[in-house]
């Protein structure tokens, strides 16, 4: 575990039951995490990247306690979150907060946001007395862009996508969160608006020295707002490195055939993998091996026995991939 | 439509007859001491008791249980006081009776409610719509008694068309069978209406209108299917309901169906024979909604599918 | 100025590999579709919504042109409209003429053969879009009986063929699944099989892949562009993303608050935007290939729909917004190289 680092995520899994009831076969176990290993850094912006049935979002609440895993520990500031007890619960969970990509859902709907806000700091007893809470979510919504008007007085439904985001922001700002999970925080957006909200992520990271998992499934906004990105395909990490590492040489040709099916406005990229075949399998069908080796174009004979490790193939860079690391290494290593 | 569906299916209907039976046999318990009630007020305390043993009613009241389950099993409800044959028998012989005016009535309310919904949902805000619409709230809040009694007056004492009550011909079917299937063609057309808008305005309908599909492909063969999945539902309800006798109707017409036995069976204090009626009218409701749920298996191929789907 | 756009047009053309159209005769030349003029108020809870503001554009034979937008432009309505699929309370103005015919003129029997035969489309929801309780292969039947006068054994035969073309996977054993047992690309190759099985001459696709994961969008994207040359169909391509649009389509023309602000060839657009809109929309649009410190925005959010502004409806977020911008709406000016723009102070043209 490494000391430095604000979240560490060990060999998280977790399970569940496909459904079945009464006279059906055995219910079946479904890995959606499996082995999930990683740690996010103070003031540092980790991306989880996956397509559908990836996994991303239910790591993503383990990674915040809202799940129990089924095995494995989480550990915020080097205590393990599903250890803690009562007041330590509590101070770690509003250091810990979530953004969604529908905040409306996250809040009520029949009471003005300034009021919801305040309502949160009064159950974790911040900010003292009524007039010091109103002051920090003033305080707050003037940080996020929504100062001055009386846009605290609203309800959700008055405001739009954008406002609600920077509602959602404001919230966690308020609780003076140090880790935030964005999960799919811009993806319901307009364009012209998830630029601001990016932007606004990365002013505060920069103001308050926040930590993000930004969980989306667009690697255009994952490799402008993150330092390092986890690739992840059918619950586990197949590739985790830095941002430019793995945009500039993707390892994993899961990663390499996610990189080539973005769409860009640039005609002449140089393209970084096929474009890729075939659809996501169905995870309750387990078999041996890679799970990538049905639509993996340059599959050999071991990959449909033998399942990759995450294995460190150079500086901060881990790939599960058998041709990967034997690309590797008898090229004697890439920086 | 798998086996298990049926199986799971089966097994909760007949959950719900012995629930039945045993709320039955409880409430009869609870509302007081059936001898009591059957023997005048001042019969000696040792003639009640020698009826309670004849009766089986000294034992504790597991055993009246036990004994009245195995009863029932039997097809053994008791016998009617008044007289003095099995209450099966009793009202078994009325069951003619009530399923051709239930079945009669049906059909009317199928042949008027179902077009009456469809055409209003897809002519939405027309003139038809409109009077649809009318005639579904009117139908509704008019009472059946009511409603019978109009049609006695008008075609039976002013046109002298139909005869009034009885239940000897065909003629004698018509106006009951109106006054019952009118009632609920009101509340299937609302319903039909309903349920096809709501179809009508999802997705799939306007892939149908994108590919230039006749309107009576459009609305039977891509429209109906799905907006027949509620109306299913509804139509089990009805069915239940008419099958265990239309008390007023049948009273208004004095049409001699389980209705009007259930009227006369209360005020005679028939306990066994009111108790077989609240028992077949169960079973009617449980079968009804059976059928209802085999129905939608059919209807629908996400229910009760092997795959729960492949997207999440 | 007009020369060098012309050569630069070309040479995108012949970048991207793309034929030319084959022309063939229509009333219109190269014509295919043809909207003049063309506005719609639909009504809303708190009066009209004008979604469309006197738009012209027309489609070539077996070109594909792309509509970018964000949410509420009224991208999705212009789409309905050419399928005469509106709303029967919405109010129309202006024409539109396909391969000659008056599409708000036509008889209902003419109409169901313009939908069914002549412009097919395709829509975001591909799940949604197909009847749940209906076989996916008796749907693509369904069509084919209809139009064609096939027999449903017939149908059923065509069925698998057309599933084949869009590289479904075991394509006979999907004809007896309902739309629920397949996965969201699946659902969108069988609409798209069913929007081909009349050989249209337009295919109108809205947002087609933005309900699909992000390998399944680039497979669904180069079936369209592959089948396009196959079978020499002209594609509308309506999408929020700026790159599934470039990627994809030969022209551009970029929608904002219900009227077309800039129109031209794909590399114009995307290397030369001249409406500050477009250069806004590029800027804000995150890049895989390029990395920026700071996303560049544009302020305020995107305008409502209920009546049109006297002046420029981009005004209020237009960072180059002057005096005459919110006193007189812009008209289109077409310049010599066929680029459409409404704007008064085009980028790069003024001073």
């Amino acid at each position: 575990m490494n000391p430095a680092s604000l979240l560490t995520v060990t060999a998280v899994s977790r399970s569940f039951a496909s459904a079945r009831g009464l006279f059906g076969p055995k219910a079946r176990m479904i890995k959606a995490v499996d082995d999930v290993t990683f740690s996010i850094g103070r003031k540092e912006t980790l991306a989880l990247v996956g397509e559908s049935g990836s996994g991303k979002s239910t790591t993503g609440r383990i990674a915040l306690g809202l799940m129990k895993p089924t095995s494995g520990t989480v550990h915020y500031e080097n205590e393990d979150l599903f250890k803690l007890g009562g007041a330590a619960w509590r101070q770690s969970r509003r250091n810990m907060q979530m953004i969604f990509q529908d905040s409306a859902g996250a809040l009520d709907p029949r009471m003005p946001v300034g009021a919801q806000i305040e309502e949160v700091l009064s159950v974790y007893g911040l900010a003292g007395g009524k007039s010091a809470r109103h002051n920090r979510v003033v305080d707050a919504l003037d940080r996020v862009g929504l100062g001055g008007a009386s846009i605290e007085h609203r309800l959700p439904r008055e405001l739009s996508g954008g406002q609600r985001q920077r509602i959602a922001i404001a919230r966690a700002l308020a609780m003076q969160a140090k880790l935030i999970v964005c999960d799919e925080p811009v993806s319901a957006l307009d364009v012209s608006v998830q630029a601001q909200i990016v932007n606004l992520l990365m002013e505060m990271q920069q103001v308050f020295g926040l930590s993000y998992l930004f969980i989306s499934h667009d690697l255009r906004v994952v490799r402008h707002i993150s330092h390092r990105v986890a690739v992840m395909y059918l619950g586990r990490i197949v590739e985790i490195a830095s941002t430019a590492d793995i945009f500039k040489n993707p390892h994993h040709p899961y990663t390499q055939a996610l990189l080539a099916a973005v769409p860009t406005t640039r005609r002449h990229h140089p393209s970084a993998g096929p474009l890729l075949g075939g659809e996501l399998q169905d995870p309750a069908s387990a078999s041996s091996g890679c799970r990538f080796q049905g639509r993996c174009p340059f599959s050999r004979d071991i990959c449909r026995w033998v399942e990759p490790a995450l294995v460190e193939v150079g500086q901060g860079r881990q790939v599960a991939c058998h041709l990967a690391v034997r690309a590797d290494t008898e090229g004697g290593g890439r920086a | 439509m798998s086996a298990r569906f049926l199986i799971v299916r089966t097994l909760r209907a007949l959950l719900t007859l012995i629930l039945v039976v045993t709320f039955v046999f409880l409430m009869l318990r609870l509302a007081g001491d059936p001898i009591k009630m059957l023997l005048p007020e001042d019969t000696p305390a040792s003639v009640v008791e020698q009826y309670r043993a004849r009766w089986g009613m000294d034992a504790p009241i597991y055993v009246q249980y036990i004994r009245y389950v195995a009863s029932v099993l039997h097809g053994d409800f008791g016998m009617s006081f008044r007289d003095g044959r099995p209450a099966l028998q009793a009202v078994t012989e009325r069951i003619p009776a009530t399923l051709t005016l239930g079945f009669a009535g049906l059909a009317v309310a199928l042949l008027v409610g179902l077009p009456a919904g469809i055409a209003a949902a897809v002519m939405r805000n027309s003139i038809v719509d409109r009077s649809v619409i009318s005639f579904a709230v009117v139908g509704h809040s008019v009472p059946t008694f009511f409603f019978g009694i109009l049609l006695i007056m008008l075609f039976s004492m002013s046109l002298r068309w139909l005869p009034s009550s009885g239940s000897a011909t065909w003629a004698h079917l018509v106006m009951p069978a109106l006054t019952i299937g009118l009632w609920n063609a009101a509340t299937l057309a609302r319903f039909t209406r309903a349920s096809m808008l709501d179809v009508l305005s999802q997705a799939y309908m306007k892939t149908v209108l994108a590919n230039g599909l006749p309107s009576s492909w459009r609305i039977l063969r891509y429209a109906l299917p799905n907006a027949a999945i509620p109306i299913v539902t509804m139509l089990g309800l009805i069915v239940g309901q008419l099958l265990s006798g239309a008390v007023i109707v049948e009273t208004v017409f004095a049409w001699p169906g389980i209705g009007r036995l259930t009227v006369t069976a209360v005020a005679g204090r028939e306990v066994a024979v009111v108790q077989t009626i609240v028992f077949l009218s169960a079973l009617a409701m449980v079968m009804a909604n059976l059928l209802v749920d085999l129905i939608y298996g059919w209807l629908d191929p996400r229910i009760g599918s092997k795959t729960g789907g492949m997207s999440r | 100025m007009s020369l060098i756009e012309l050569s630069f047009e070309e040479n995108g053309r012949v970048l991207r590999g793309i034929a030319a159209p084959t022309p063939s005769a229509t009333p219109y030349g190269n014509d295919l579709l043809r909207i003049e003029n063309f506005s719609v108020r639909l009504p809303g809870r708190h009066g009209p919504i004008h979604a469309v503001r006197g738009i012209s554009l027309s489609v070539r034979v077996g070109e594909c042109l792309g509509i970018v937008g964000e949410s509420g432009c009224g991208k999705s309505t212009l789409c309905s409209a050419v399928l005469s699929l509106l709303p029967d309370n919405a109010q129309i103005e202006g024409q539109i003429h396909f391969n000659g015919l008056d599409v708000q003129r036509l008889s209902s029997e003419k109409l169901a053969r313009l939908r069914g035969r002549e412009i097919a489309m395709i829509f975001q929801d591909p799940m949604g879009s197909l009847n749940p309780v209906r076989r996916v292969g008796t749907q693509i039947a369904d069509k084919l009986m209809v139009h064609k006068g096939l027999s449903r054994t017939t149908a059923l035969a065509e069925a698998v063929r057309l599933l084949d073309l869009v590289r479904m996977p075991a394509a006979r054993g999907r004809l007896n699944d309902y739309p629920h047992e397949l996965s969201g690309g699946m659902c969108q190759r069988t609409m798209i099989a069913m929007a081909l099985s009349c050989q249209p001459k337009l295919l109108i696709a809205d947002e087609p892949t933005t309900a699909l994961d992000v390998t399944i969008q680039a497979q669904i994207l180069t079936l369209l562009s592959d089948l396009r040359r196959e079978l020499g169909m002209a594609i509308i391509l309506v999408s929020h993303d700026l790159g599934v649009i470039a990627q994809t389509s030969d022209r551009i023309a970029v929608m904002y608050s219900g009227e077309i602000v800039e129109e031209a060839a794909t590399e114009t657009v995307l290397d030369r935007p001249r409406h500050p809109y477009t250069r806004g929309l590029i800027d804000a649009s995150p890049d895989i290939n390029r990395v920026a410190d700071t996303l560049v925005t544009i302020p305020g959010s995107v305008a409502s729909l209920s009546e049109a502004p006297v002046g420029c409806a981009f005004e209020p977020r237009c960072q180059a917004a002057q005096h005459k911008c919110r006193k007189v709406a812009p008209h289109r000016t077409t310049t010599s190289s066929g680029a459409v723009i409404a704007c008064h102070f085009p980028l790069g043209m003024s001073e």
